[in-house]
């Protein structure tokens, strides 16, 4: 017990305590919806080689078992005998754990591991090994167990390839990408051989596809602006998913408007149908709609002491959106309250298959965080 | 007339001073731990710890925070002009604005560009020096190229140490100093004269911003592939 003891002080050890309560619109009533999150985090660096873990406990309370029907278009919703059942389940929780080591201009590591691809802000499609997930409770997206290798290049260019490996060699993917920075111009290109999970539009179960696509991203400043862009091809299905986005800040920092064009090829203009929705409700598509986009804008007061944020998505085919105001008050340098509302907006068009956001919930969640 | 009687008996022209005083303020390559605290207008107080590499004469920097939790692994890199900023909870690293340089970091009063006040001579023209027992008094307009977000700035110079222990940075040709510089505790490390505190006064919103030196190296050899933006992601 002394030597495990030992060898836990030996680590950095960091972490925080989370608490978070929400109440959003479920049908006919508002239920609460609350969590108690631990997460330790430790490292160490010796010479060479690296470790990092993040783990916790996760406990939830309140309303846990969710129908996500409830958020679909009437014209699902009321299916007779149709349920889409999603549980929270308390317990352990991993979100990294990975060992690496460096190696004069060689840097590898390996496990549960953040990818981080790409340049949009509120999009990454090029990201496509980790997936953001709509109705996932935490903002936090979990490492990707992986393999990682990443080559120092002369001339500032780099080559970083991911491998996600399998027990099976046919389910393993990996991808690619040259990068580049330089004073005027970020850039990366690779290429991705990857399993692509997505629902089967005929037996609504989740299927794997393996895909060929060509990756993208960049990031310069034109007129004081910070303007990036990322996307992939999609070689086999001939599909495109681009970002453009830009932004820009004021010299003291207490305002910064952020906006970002998604076109999403696998999108649709009309006729949204079941697969398309459980596809972007459980995050495996970045939209339902083949066009989005979002504002974001982030004004702060006293020295980042409060800080307002609105960010606005929009569907322009259907007319709907999402809207995001949030509070962040940060008290001391370790703790911060945070209260997050969401109000959808738009009509919903039941002959189109519903509207993109129409069905998304009324509520809010409340949310402080105490680091230590 | 008291006026130039002062200039007159002043051995160094302002040119010379500036010299000095960049002599004594620009290093080839320093490393060291800072504590930072801010104190915002409603007297609500932050505190970060950050350790901080700088190589080609402060043209190069890399900030990597260590304190809180919170921000723990965040860094930025300051290149020429460019900033880039690699955040440990994504695994991204972000170019920020070309104007990013002219804004505060993280909430602070500094702003990356105040973070690199070296070199003066290359991005100032002096002028009006004066001197009394103690100090000297120099002014310094920015050169046209030079892209600072300040109109003049005013230094009151230790006669000791040649450090300016006072700077007063005014824009728009404003009267009275939008920021104040105030650099004190002056101690000797690796033989160089270094303020180990650094208080950054908004005279507008009286808010203010110190830096607290812990350690600070003068003679040790940085690898220079930690300047890198695609290093950043490295632990």
């Amino acid at each position: 017990m002394n030597y495990i003891f030992a060898l836990i002080l030996a680590f950095n050890i960091g972490g925080y305590f989370e608490y978070s309560g929400q109440n959003f619109k479920d049908g006919n009533t508002f239920p609460y919806t609350g969590y108690n999150k631990i997460n330790f985090k430790l490292s160490k660096n010796y010479h060479s080689t690296f470790m990092k873990a993040e783990f916790g406990y996760i406990l939830y309370h309140g309303k846990t078992a969710y129908d996500l029907k409830n958020y679909l278009p009437s014209v699902y919703a009321n299916i007779p005998g149709f349920t889409l059942p999603y549980n929270l389940t308390s317990g352990l929780f991993m979100r990294n754990g990975y060992i690496g080591i460096r190696w004069k201009s060689i840097y590898a590591s390996i496990g549960k591991q953040q990818i981080g691809w790409g340049s949009g802000y509120a999009y990454n499609p090029t990201n496509i090994f980790q997936y953001k997930t709509l109705i996932d409770l935490n903002d936090e997206i979990d490492g990707v167990n992986s393999v990682k290798l990443k080559v120092n290049m002369p001339l500032n260019l780099s080559v970083e390839t991911v491998i996600l490996p399998k027990s099976v060699l046919d389910s393993t993917s990996f991808a690619t990408e040259i990068k580049g920075y330089y004073p005027a111009l970020d850039f990366s290109t690779g290429f991705a051989y990857y399993i692509y999970t997505d629902f089967d539009s005929l037996t609504l179960n989740l299927t794997d596809n393996r895909y060929k696509l060509i990756l993208s991203d960049f990031s310069t400043n034109i007129l004081n602006f910070n303007i990036y862009g990322e996307g992939f091809y999609n070689l086999d299905r001939k599909k495109t998913v681009t970002v453009l986005g830009g932004g820009y800040t004021t010299d003291d920092n207490s305002l910064s408007i952020n906006f970002e064009y998604l076109y999403n090829g696998y999108g649709k203009t009309k006729n949204y149908n079941l697969a398309d929705w459980l596809d972007f409700l459980s995050g495996y598509e970045l939209s339902l709609g083949k066009h989005e986009f979002i504002l974001n804008i982030n004004k702060s007061y006293d020295n980042e002491y409060i800080k307002f944020n609105i960010a606005t998505l929009f569907n322009p085919i259907d007319r709907t959106g999402l809207v995001l105001p949030e509070i962040d008050i940060i008290p001391n340098e370790n703790s911060t309250i945070m209260l997050i509302p969401m109000i959808p907006f738009g009509k919903d068009n039941p002959s189109n298959g519903g509207s993109e956001y129409t069905n998304f919930p009324y509520g809010g969640q409340f949310r402080i965080k105490i680091n230590f | 007339m008291i006026e130039l009687i002062l200039v007159a008996i002043i051995a160094l022209s302002p040119m010379e001073l500036l010299t000095k005083v960049d002599s004594v303020s620009t290093f080839p390559q320093s490393s060291g731990i800072m504590e930072q605290t801010i104190t915002t207008t409603t007297g609500h107080k932050r505190t970060f710890k950050l350790k901080y590499f700088s190589a080609d004469n402060g043209d190069k920097q890399l900030m990597n925070f260590i304190y809180p939790e919170a921000v723990k692994g965040v860094k930025f890199l300051l290149v020429g002009n460019n900033v880039w900023v690699y955040f440990p909870e994504t695994g991204r690293i972000r170019r920020l604005s070309s104007r990013a340089k002219k804004q505060k970091m993280m909430g602070s009063d500094f702003t990356y560009e105040d973070m690199e006040l070296s070199n003066l001579k290359d991005k100032f023209t002096p002028s009006d020096l004066k001197e009394d027992k103690n100090y000297y008094y120099l002014k310094l307009t920015p050169k046209k190229d030079s892209h600072i977000s300040y109109s003049k700035l005013t230094l009151i110079i230790d006669k000791k140490t040649f450090i300016p222990i006072k700077i007063d940075f005014y824009h728009n040709n404003e009267k009275s100093p939008l920021k104040t510089l105030i650099q004190e505790n002056i101690k000797v490390i690796d033989g160089i004269s270094t303020p180990m505190k650094t208080i950054m006064i908004d005279n507008k919103t009286e808010s203010k911003s110190s830096f607290i030196t812990d350690s600070i190296s003068y003679k040790i050899k940085i690898d220079p592939s930690v300047f890198r933006p695609d290093n950043l992601k490295e632990d």
